[in-house]
């Protein structure tokens, strides 16, 4: 059981036919009841990964499995049910209330004419509590400050019940508060089992709520283990290309930037 | 309605018109007054009221799947382009068979699909369809099948008059049998779309948001695309070209109940069918004995509200913003 990419390469199309390389190969494992965080500078092709999970784009070279099963052979609805991706910039169905852009959750279990009955509705239920938005439920979405939005959306992924989680950069945008909420609320999932995959900006944000990071740098991965590990003076400055110091707190490693060279 | 059967040069009561009723299904003779009634009156409000519901679904399919409250069969061209698809067919029914037996409908419908597809091709921007670019390709592309039906209108001569007076809009043609074809493509529409209720809210989450999902948002799309342009190829031949009726219905429903499918394809159409058949009693009471073509009346009272939709909305009306940037 596991989400599993082995030597993937991936390449988006140019003008004129040629194509521009954006990973390769990448080999990369996300388990059940893991938080695994993704780090690397913009271009390094954090956002491609989540692409090719999610099928958006399909790999030159190399597999990608999800529990034992290629990527490729999954349905659409069930693929939905395996995986469950929390956008960068979700688009807001403006008029809808919270509660029924959650329920939208349902579709993968749902198919395209099923009708949602209690139990969908006990899911939708447990999705707003475990984000806290149920107290907004009846609220329409366009009225929502980018914090509470991000919490429903991350809502509408947990209603699709997945498997695994992915997370793009779910901390954007957002201040301090919400970021260690939304974070909290990851590693709940995690706790129950879900395999949580989360593309993070923030190094010390991920350093704290990751339990093993992978580094990407020009589509390669350069470096993965527990966050202890991976983040090191030297590490940061040949991926970053930026001095910083490195402090200790209960043995997490804090970053911090240097700006005397 | 019953009363809309009633009203016109010679008045009916709402009683008589029952009675009219019950005697036609019974099969019993007819007065002159309740020929009337059965063989004009009824066809034309009953007509009226199918091409309102239809032309108002297909405002509100048209609006889901291009996520886009002021898309409507008239603005975004597929009216004019079935306009001059029954046009065509009646040019040159006399000497092209084919066009003939394929008839004025599907015909309609033909150049209405390749309209629609037109269009959206010309207004695409990457994932969406802004509403500037919608509705200016969509003029440009009504404008340009305008242009052809007028050039056909002149260059067929005899029948000119019978064309034009079939394309600016009305109900002054209705018989029974077009309010048979319009059934035919109301009611399959209605269910159809009400199946896809769910898929079409889905569709609000935009094209990434809603097959993430597992929608298959492709096959949705053209399936809804397709069902909003033959029933809008429907209304447009046996009614003319009628503007507006598919935006302002839609709108003032999703005001009403909220912008879930379930609810507003429904509720657009009951609406749709009472606007269209309060617009004919107008158009045909305003000025009497003349009547003035429906299509103005609907214009008279739509086109002011969809200025008003294009100021009052300005950001908000581009649905479905993303989260974090700011309305264009």
């Amino acid at each position: 059981m596991s989400v599993e990419l082995r030597g993937v390469s991936a390449a988006y199309p140019q003008a004129g036919g040629a194509l521009r390389p954006v990973l390769a190969g990448v080999s990369l494992r996300l388990a059940p009841g893991e938080v695994v965080g993704v780090l690397g500078p913009n271009g390094a092709g954090k956002s491609t990964l989540l692409r090719l999970l999610t099928r958006r784009l399909t790999p030159t070279a190399g597999s990608v499995t999800v529990d034992g099963r290629a990527l490729a052979s999954y349905g659409r609805f069930q693929l939905a049910r395996a995986l469950a991706l929390v956008e960068q910039a979700p688009v807001v169905p403006a008029g809808f209330l919270v509660r029924e852009v959650v329920a939208m959750g349902r579709t993968p279990h749902l198919g395209l004419f099923g009708t949602p009955g209690r139990a969908d509705e006990a899911v939708v239920e447990a999705a707003l509590a475990a984000t806290d938005t149920a107290r907004f439920a009846e609220r329409r979405v366009e009225t929502l400050s980018g914090g509470e939005l991000q919490r429903v959306v991350f809502a509408r992924a947990l209603a699709q019940r997945p498997r695994y989680l992915l997370l793009d950069e779910p901390t954007n945008h957002l201040d301090l508060r919400y970021q260690v909420e939304l974070l909290t609320y990851a590693r709940a999932q995690a706790a129950a089992g879900v395999g949580v995959l989360v593309v993070l900006h923030d190094l010390n944000l991920a350093a704290r709520s990751c339990d093993r990071l992978v580094v990407l740098a020009g589509g390669r991965k350069v470096a993965e283990g527990a966050p202890a590990e991976v983040l090191s003076e030297g590490l940061l400055r040949e991926v970053y290309g930026a001095a910083v110091r490195l402090l200790h707190d209960d043995g997490v490693p804090v970053v911090v930037p240097r700006f005397d060279g | 309605m019953l009363v809309a059967v009633g009203v016109g040069s010679v008045e009916v009561s709402p009683g008589q018109v029952l009675a009219t009723l019950g005697k036609a299904v019974r099969g019993e003779r007819l007065s002159a007054l309740e020929t009337i009634v059965w063989q004009l009156r009824l066809p034309r409000v009953l007509l009226a009221a199918l091409v309102g519901a239809s032309l108002a679904l297909a405002g509100a399919v048209f609006q889901g799947v291009f996520r886009n409250p002021l898309a409507d069969p008239y603005l975004i061209g597929t009216a004019s382009g079935a306009g001059f698809g029954a046009t065509l067919a009646a040019a040159l029914a006399g000497s092209v068979p084919l066009l003939a037996r394929l008839g004025a409908p599907l015909t309609a419908f033909l150049v209405a699909l390749v309209t629609v597809l037109l269009v959206a091709a010309l207004a695409r921007d990457g994932d969406s369809l802004p509403t500037v670019r919608l509705i200016l390709a969509g003029v440009v592309v009504g404008s340009i099948f305008t242009a052809a039906t007028s050039f056909l209108l002149v260059a067929s001569r005899e029948q000119a008059a019978g064309m034009l007076a079939r394309l600016l809009g009305g109900f002054g043609f209705a018989g029974w049998r077009d309010v048979g074809v319009m059934l035919a493509f109301a009611l399959p529409t209605l269910l159809l779309a009400g199946a896809f209720a769910r898929a079409l809210d889905l569709l609000q989450l935009g094209e990434e948001g809603a097959a993430l999902l597992g929608l298959p948002v492709e096959g949705v799309k053209h399936l809804m695309l397709a069902v909003a342009t033959l029933v809008t190829a429907a209304a447009v031949s046996v009614a003319g070209i009628i503007g507006f009726v598919g935006l302002i219905v839609p709108h003032a429903v999703r005001l009403a109940v909220g912008p879930r499918h379930a609810r507003l394809l429904p509720l657009a159409a009951v609406w749709g069918a009472g606007f269209m058949v309060l617009a004919d009693l107008l158009a045909r009471t305003l000025i009497a004995p003349v009547e003035v073509p429906v299509g103005i009346v609907t214009a008279l009272v739509g086109g002011p509200f969809f200025l008003l939709l294009l100021k009052g909305r300005g950001g908000r009306a581009e649905r479905g913003q993303r989260a974090g940037s700011e309305p264009a």
